[in-house]
Order: C-alpha cells, then structure tokens, then sequence
C-alpha cells in the first residue's frame, strides 16, 4: 500500500500557497463579513491561483501573488453586486474625515472605558462599514499584522498611501466605534 | 513640527516606526499641543482596540479540505476534445481512471520496464483495461450498452460469462455503461459509475484464471494477498486508487480517480479490507 500520492503540481502547490490560507480566510471575512462567502472566496481564490501556477514567479512574494489574486476575485463578485464605484471616492472621505476630526478636537476625554463595553459584532460591524480601501489596510496591518513594506506590496502602491490610508481608515473606525457607544447608551464625553 | 507635520506623522508613531530624531520631534510637539496629543492616543487606541479584540482566525477544516479536493478535480481539466466523443460528463475521469490503471500495471509489475513487448502484456489484467480504454477514449470503442438501471446492465451480461458478473452497488454514483470484452479469451466485464465529473470504473473477471497465470496474470503480491482473502488497495502519486477484491469465483477491480479512503467509502468491500 502507498500513502497518498498528488501530482508534483498539486503538491507543490499545497506546500507552497495552501500554508497561507489563514491570511486570506480572514481578509475575506472582513471584507465579505460573512463566513460563507468568505468560504466561497478563498475557494475561489486558491482554485484561480492554481491554474495559473505556472504564472507564479518562484521567490517572488506568494502572499502578495494570492492576495492580488483574492482581491480581484472579490472585486469580480463583490463590487458588480452591489454596483459600487471601483475606487473610493476620495474627495468625499477626505470632507468627512476632516469633519470628524473637528467633532473629535472637541473631545476632552477618549471614550476607551465605553468602549470596552461594545460587543464583539460591534467591532467587526465597524470594520466592515469602512470604505473599501480603507479597510483593507486596516485589515492588513491592524489584525493580520503585516508590514507596511508588505501592504504596499500587496496592493502595489506607496508606502505614504499605506500610512494615510491607515491614519483615515482608522479615524473613520474611532468615530463609528464612538457613535456605536453612544447609541448604546454608553457614557462617551464630548 | 508644527500641527499638520505632527498629525502626518500619529499613524507611523503609533506603530513604532519613527526615527529617533522623528519620534524626539513627534514628542516635543505633544507636549505643548494638547489636540495633536488627543489625536495620537486616539489613533492609539483605536489600534489597540482592534488589536485586542479583533483577532485572527483559522481557516475552518472544511474549506482547506474542499480546496484540496478542488485541486485534485482541477488536474484533469484541460482535456483535449478528441476525448469528448463518449460522453463529455466522464471523459476526463474515463482519462483519469485509464491513468490510474496504467500507473498500477507500472507499479505492479517489476519486469515492465525490462520487457516491452506489448503483446505479452495485453494478457495482464491491468495492461487488458489500458487497451480497452484507450480504445473507448479515443472513440474507437463505445459502451455495449448505456444505461443508469442496474437491472438492465446485469441483463446485459447474463449468460455471456463463465464467472459471477455482479453490478455492484457505488455509492452515490449512478451506472451509466457497461462493456465485455476478452482477453486471451477470457471475458472482463467493465461497468462504469458516474457522479459529477468522476467516474469509477469496476472490472470483473475470472478468478481462477487469473490465478492459473496462463491467460491472465497478476503480480505475485496481489495474487497473495487475493488467496488470503483480502483485499488489495493501490493509490498512485497522483492520488487515484484501485481496489481489488474477489466474490467467490470472480475477481473485482475498481479505479476511481479519488483517495483511497474516498473510493472505500463508496465501495461495500469493507469485509475484505480486515
């Protein structure tokens, strides 16, 4: 009897993409914010990624490879649902989020012990109600840790946009997470 | 630094990635600027907010495991379409199954690749149903009969063979042909099963021939295993199985294009297997 036995494709494959399924799984869970989907997705993505494994430069970022891979199988069936534009309209964040800032100068206290009493589905409703390009890097950086190197390389882009998208990303989600608080009913000065 | 340098400067000194002489900046100016020094505990914990809450979780157990079974169903696409003149819906597992099947004749038989005389070959059990699918997959040979009722494809061997022909139950697969052929002059009953795009393939034919030796051959070390009453399993590399058992005077072979648990599960020869 033999063990079980793949294709040196497929066994390449799993050895070298199917290690990293967890860092896509939970990108797709954010950004879908349904396990199902997400489920479809990394399917999707991974099924994609090797029939055109032989497009893979080897020692070239995998993670990078997959993720562009991912993010266009998620634009393909996510965007043309819900008849989004195809990019953020920048003009429009950048009014809101200066906005925001104002509201937030005016606050003399930050409202971490309100907070901490907002569940769990609070956090992740949050998260997904970011726009699309500011999530991704939230996502990224704040819980799969990676690199700022590393999310500029995933999305092609500059690292200064890295870091203002971070900085917008993450001043749009403390104003939503303080709105939360508040409609709550939980004491948030200001 | 004035109030616009600090504020493009909170995302990098929250995530630590300030030089020094930026970071001794970044704080020198917080420390005369109250409302730079909000934004940045802000930024601050909001991150550590998400940081502790919102945490990294495994991809379930079922979705790697659909993967890998995508994968394998994925190595057979891209089959050319001379193969299509069956039935497009078991061409590419009839290829894949006519790949498992040559690959265990390779593996079970030493003298191979010592001795190529094909005709010789011809007369092995493994190398009979090489010829055979090659023949139906490249539309020189088609299905005697097709059909998905049990009850007609065992009519159709009735009284054609010395030995016991039994279509055989597969579980969640539904018959769809069956073929008898000789080899050497012995009848091989061939029924194929279809679920989706796999296909299992089961073969029978005389047991005492094969173990006679003189018209149908095996390996040594299945014969063996055959004669104690068990079955035989093969997997090759490319994970595809055959399983050989034998119901009284008849030896059954089965291929399928699966893992070997895979295949067992859709097969009732578990008594075989202790």
């Amino acid at each position: 009897m033999k063990a079980v036995g793949k294709t040196p494709k497929q066994h390449e494959f799993e050895t070298e993409a199917l290690p990293h399924a967890d860092l896509l799984y939970n990108y797709a869970l954010r950004m879908t914010n349904n396990a199902a989907d997400a489920d479809d997705l990394v399917q999707e993505t991974f099924l994609k990624a090797f029939r055109f494994w032989d497009k893979y430069e080897k020692g070239t970022n995998i993670r990078a490879w997959l993720f562009r891979i991912m993010k266009n199988s998620y634009i393909n069936r996510y965007r043309r649902e819900a008849k989004e534009p195809d990019t953020v309209d920048y003009e429009e964040i950048q009014n809101f989020y200066n906005t925001i800032r104002d509201e937030r100068s005016d606050t003399h206290d930050t409202p971490e012990s309100a907070f901490g009493n907002l569940l769990d589905d609070d956090l992740a409703g949050a998260i997904s109600a970011l726009p699309e390009d500011f999530r991704t890097v939230v996502i990224l950086c704040d819980i799969e840790g990676l690199t700022y190197e590393e999310i500029a390389e995933f999305l092609d882009c500059p690292l200064g946009t890295v870091r203002s998208r971070l900085h917008r990303g993450r001043s749009l989600l403390r104003t939503r997470l303080t709105k939360y608080a508040r409609d709550r009913g939980y004491a948030v000065e200001g | 630094m004035n109030c616009t340098e600090f504020d493009e400067q909170i995302t990098p000194a929250v995530d630590d990635r300030l030089r020094e002489d930026e970071a001794i900046a970044f704080r020198d100016h917080a420390s005369v600027c109250p409302a730079c020094r909000r934004s940045y505990e802000a930024e601050l914990s909001t991150r550590n907010l998400i940081r502790q809450r919102v945490h990294m979780v495994r991809t379930p157990g079922s979705v790697a495991a659909s993967i890998v079974d995508r994968l394998a169903s994925e190595r057979t696409a891209g089959t050319p379409a001379i193969f299509r003149r069956w039935s497009p819906s078991v061409y590419r597992s009839v290829l894949a199954v006519a790949a498992v099947v040559a690959a265990v004749y390779l593996i079970s038989s030493p003298g191979f690749s010592d001795d190529p005389g094909f005709p010789a070959m011809r007369e092995d059990v493994f190398a009979h149903s090489i010829v055979t699918y090659a023949g139906v997959m490249g539309g020189q040979m088609k299905p005697d009969i097709e059909s998905a009722h049990p009850d007609v494809l065992q009519a159709f061997f009735a009284g054609k063979t010395s030995f016991p022909v039994r279509v055989h139950t597969v579980r969640d697969f539904t018959p769809v042909g069956a073929m008898l052929h000789e080899s050497g002059g012995v009848p091989l009953a061939q029924v194929l099963y279809n679920a989706g795009n796999t296909t299992v393939y089961v073969y029978q034919t005389c047991w005492q021939t094969v173990q006679d030796g003189r018209k149908l051959q095996l390996p040594t070390r299945i014969l063996s295993a055959l004669r104690s009453g068990s079955a035989y399993v093969e997997e090759n590399a490319d994970g595809q199985t055959m399983v050989l058992w034998t119901e009284g005077q008849t030896l059954c072979g089965a291929v399928a294009d699966m893992h070997t648990q895979e295949l067992l599960a859709h097969l009732d020869v578990a008594p075989a297997l202790k």
